[in-house]
């Protein structure tokens, strides 16, 4: 691996980050809250990195599969690092450890939160915490991509151009197998971004017709477009008490758990293309019986039929999608209720959305795998195919699944594990629920981190492994993973 | 352009490499999984896995607004097939890779009842090629333009060249020929420029010269490198490029011995090919090559379906003492890991089809305004030379050379005009129907208008 062509690379890229801290700079100047140092700061630091190794680019390297995902890796660590600065420097959480899971859990669109009293916050730094979720839900490596050519070079020889950007998007998108919509993977992303700022700009202008204010409405439609489930208000959307909102909020954060791949078909008018997703059906039939459970559930503790239902439909929707926003604090639900939840956060949103979790996809490969086990077992001589949308899944992606499952329970295993060591005052409940929480990037667990509490009494050593936690389960692990093989370091 | 390339072997991989590189839009159809995922992984292209001739697959690929249909899977029916069948479903040309001589000498027929628009043939090409070069030993590769009547040659000087140490000025007063030197590769580096009058050549470079088929043949006589022209020729493996090129060989009066390990081909060739003589046996056999006289050989053309063998070959007949050895290899990367070894020519159909096709993208794109016809790649892809024809809505038409401002690095080698050729000079001008060749190391230029300065 050609760790200066790594370098000259990720430099490039500093600048784009650079480029995300204008807007907060922005917010800062039009509200006046005295906050521009702190984005300053980081983004002047972030220039002269990107000016130190990315004008000249180095004779040798080509960009494969190794450069891909190191790339990936060091950028969103970098980010997370030079994210967490303006929250130190303008004094908001002065403590790296804290700034740091903050930044990871915004970056990550976990939106769990070490902050007890987030109504106080100064304008520009409320607006940083829900960008990130909103540049972090789709990926900044991909909103790189679309804005500039990472491997910009119009006359470069033929053989240079072999291996390409591909590697690091398919890195950094969410889901078992990546597949393009048009040829070129610029435009691709391109397509997915507007597509995603499009329907951001919807969930905008609907909250403020249910009379959010401006910058309130912005932030949380950041923070749904993400699935991150920040929100300006202690009491999360709860605060507003709203049908309408909740109802908002709801049905957008459920669509960006959707394949976005869904909304390009719907463009291009095909709707076959729709009814052949087995993900989104499978989507679709686990919220509706979830919400259905809970509804019937919860119904004694509300008593009444239609106030459960909105409750359970959002909590559902926020859980499953990853979102983790709260109307109600459900960690007083029966085990029953929160038993779901804490499947659903396992379970999460579709290959190629913003959620995190496993992914319908990959669930349905394993179940459909493990059915044919059966029936292999009944009938030895007979030759099945596993089949995903109308295609057959190919031999790889199956084993690939497979051994993603088993990577991820045990390094869930080992977080719990290491979790109820250091915090050992707290219950296993706690203890399990913020390592699902994290690891699957949704936000609040129960007991302890449940919806109306916060992380912030976490020591030290747990924030930096659930932080931790959070990229492993943002990148699913195997970018990160492969970065500590020693094969990858060779040249 | 939107481009859909059916069938994604080895020229559909070169082809994909050398489009893409041109900035088209590109997706590709192949039967097999395996193949879709690594050229995905490698180019920035869409996959669809299935068959091209199913309407299906081709709408998923986006026929309705295909550019461009390429189709050359193995089959030279399926090629035909899938390309009608894209044809009727909206793509505005497709063309097919057809390699059945039969089946190729219908074109007209083609045309007209299934509706595509050209048919290729990557083996034709070669043997063109091949035979070329044969015609001019000592160069490294030969190419035409204008109908065969004025070629580009490129040269290696060598220490005992009396062109080592000869500045361009000085040809006139030195030769009698008039030849044109359109690039230079300088000896030891990659760097290619189009030379200036006072460049004084050194042995090791590698010259790309421009004259009529006579000049080019009379200036090799004087500067002593024309060395007896090529009478027996030995082609080891018969495939197809090899029956085409006997053919070629046969008619200019060259005797041509082909080595061919299966029977039943052998028989085959020998009904088709009479002039020939056609040896049943194994060409890798050392003893048989030398029973049937390779040292006496004055070229030896491997063509075997491996590009290894046909390595390997060549460096046995070089060592032999044949002067002339050519061997097709396709895959280009081959010959950068043998980069030690003294291969002077070789011949790659894949790469030949990828720069008709090439040629033939870039005219789409133009639209009958002096279109690029013909494209050779010179010195591993950094020289381009090309042919248009010069229609009166261009606009370099009845200016004088000197005062259009012309792109850097870029020469216009010859006009030809009716019957006559000319050595552009500052005060000639382009006229309508003229046949324009230029030789260029600006990349991507396709119409004649394009050689200007924007």
């Amino acid at each position: 691996m050609s760790i200066r062509y790594i370098f000259y690379l990720c430099s490039r890229i500093f600048f784009v980050l650079a480029i995300l801290m204008v807007l907060p700079i922005l917010v800062s100047l039009i509200y006046n809250d005295g906050c521009v140092t702190a984005f300053l700061i980081p983004a002047l630091v972030l220039v002269a990195l990107g000016l130190l190794g990315g004008f000249k680019k180095p004779a040798k390297g080509t960009l494969f599969a190794k450069e891909g995902f190191a790339v990936v890796t060091i950028i969103w660590i970098v980010f997370a690092v030079f994210g967490a600065m303006p929250f130190m420097i303008s004094g908001t959480i002065p403590r790296f450890a804290d700034a740091f899971f903050e930044t990871v859990s915004g970056f990550t669109t976990t939106g769990s939160t070490i902050l007890s009293e987030v109504e106080t916050l100064p304008n520009s730094i409320q607006f940083w915490r829900h960008f990130i979720v909103w540049i972090g839900g789709m990926g900044v490596l991909a909103f790189a991509l679309a804005i500039l050519p990472i491997e910009s070079d119009k006359n470069k020889k033929r053989s240079q151009s072999v291996g390409s950007d591909v590697y690091i998007i398919r890195a950094e998108s969410p889901g078992p197998m990546f597949g393009k919509l048009v040829p070129k993977l610029r435009f691709n992303v391109q397509i997915l971004y507007l597509i995603y700022a499009v329907m951001t700009l919807a969930e905008i202008i609907l909250l403020l017709l249910g009379g959010m204010d401006l910058f309130d409405s912005v932030c949380h439609s950041f923070a749904s477009a993400g699935t991150g489930g920040f929100s300006t208000k202690n009491a999360s959307i709860g605060a507003y008490d709203s049908a309408y909102i909740e109802t908002v909020i709801g049905v957008f954060i459920l669509m960006f758990g959707i394949n976005f791949n869904i909304f390009y078909f719907l463009l291009t008018k095909n709707i076959l293309g729709i009814l052949k997703s087995d993900e989104l059906r499978w989507y679709l039939i686990i919220v509706a019986s979830a919400v259905l459970l809970i509804t019937l559930d919860i119904r004694s503790l509300y008593g009444d039929f239609f106030l459960s239902l909105r409750y359970a439909f959002f909590q559902v929707a926020s859980i499953i999608t990853t979102s983790g926003f709260a109307t109600t604090d459900f960690d007083l639900w029966s085990s029953f209720s929160k038993g779901i939840l804490v499947l659903l956060m396992f379970c999460g949103g579709c290959a190629s959305s913003t959620a995190g979790g496993l992914k319908v996809s990959r669930l349905i490969i394993m179940v459909k795998t493990a059915l044919k086990e059966i029936r292999y077992y009944l009938n030895p001589r007979e030759v099945r195919a596993i089949r995903c949308d109308g295609n057959h899944v190919p031999q790889s992606v199956v084993t690939g699944v497979s051994a993603y499952f088993v990577v991820y329970m045990l390094i869930f295993a080992v977080s719990v594990l290491l979790i109820t060591l250091a915090e050992s005052g707290q219950s296993l409940e706690t203890c399990f629920t913020a390592v699902a929480t994290c690891f699957n990037n949704v936000g609040p667990g129960l007991d302890a981190v449940g919806p109306t509490r916060n992380f912030g009494f976490l020591s030290d050593v747990s924030k930096y492994l659930l932080s931790i936690n959070m990229l492993l389960g943002r990148l699913e692990l195997f970018p990160i993973l492969a970065l500590f093989s020693k094969t990858a370091w060779k040249h | 352009m939107n481009i859909i390339i059916i069938g994604c072997g080895k020229t559909g991989e070169e082809l994909v490499a050398s489009l893409l590189a041109e900035n088209h839009n590109i997706s590709i159809i192949d039967t097999l999984p395996s193949v879709i995922n690594a050229v995905q992984e490698s180019y920035d292209v869409i996959g669809i896995c299935g068959s091209g001739a199913v309407t299906d697959i081709l709408r998923e690929a986006g026929v309705e607004k295909a550019d461009l249909v390429i189709s050359c899977t193995p089959q030279d029916e399926l090629n035909v097939l899938s390309c009608t069948i894209a044809k009727r479903l909206g793509a505005k040309n497709c063309v097919a890779r057809v390699r059945n001589p039969d089946l190729h000498a219908q074109i007209q027929f083609m045309r007209r009842e299934f509706g595509i628009d050209n048919m290729f043939n990557p083996e034709y090409h070669a043997a063109n090629a091949i035979s070329r070069i044969l015609r001019i030993p000592s160069a490294i590769k030969v190419d035409s333009f204008a109908s065969g009547r004025i070629d580009i040659v490129e040269l290696k000087v060598t220490e005992k060249s009396p062109l080592a140490g000869l500045s361009l000025m000085q040809f006139p007063s030195k030769f009698k020929t008039r030849v044109l030197v359109c690039t230079v590769q300088c000896a030891g580096s990659d760097r290619v420029l189009v030379p200036s009058g006072a460049y004084v050549i050194k042995p090791g470079d590698i010259l790309n010269l421009t004259a009529t088929h006579g000049d080019i043949h009379r200036f090799f006589r004087e500067i002593g490198e024309l060395s007896e022209p090529i009478r027996d020729v030995m082609l080891i493996g018969g495939s197809r490029i090899a029956y085409y090129l006997t053919k070629m060989l046969t008619d200019s009066g060259m005797r041509v011995k082909i080595i061919e390990s299966d029977e039943n081909r052998c028989l085959e060739l020998a009904r088709e090919l009479p002039k020939a003589q056609i040896i049943h046996g194994d060409g890798s056999d050392h003893e048989l090559l030398v029973e049937e006289g390779i040292r006496n050989m004055d070229a030896c053309i491997p063509l075997t379906g491996m590009d290894e063998s046909n390595m390997i070959l060549s460096l046995y007949a070089l060592s032999e003492g044949v002067q002339k050895v050519i061997p097709k290899i396709n895959k280009k990367t081959l010959l950068g890991m043998a980069g030690g070894i003294q291969l002077n020519s070789g011949i790659s159909p894949n790469q030949l089809m990828a720069n008709v096709i090439i040629s033939y993208a870039r005219a789409l794109g133009q639209s009958g305004n002096s279109a690029i016809r013909t494209l050779y790649k010179l010195i591993d892809g950094q020289v381009e030379a090309m042919e248009f024809v010069a229609t009166d809505k261009a606009e370099v038409i009845g200016t004088p050379l000197c005062d259009l401002k012309l792109k850097k690095n870029l020469l216009i080698a010859g006009i030809v005009r009716g019957s006559h050729i000319i050595y552009p000079g500052a005060n000639d001008v382009i006229c309508p129907g003229d046949i324009v060749i230029v030789v260029t190391t600006n990349l991507y230029i396709s119409s004649l208008d394009g050689i200007l300065e924007e």
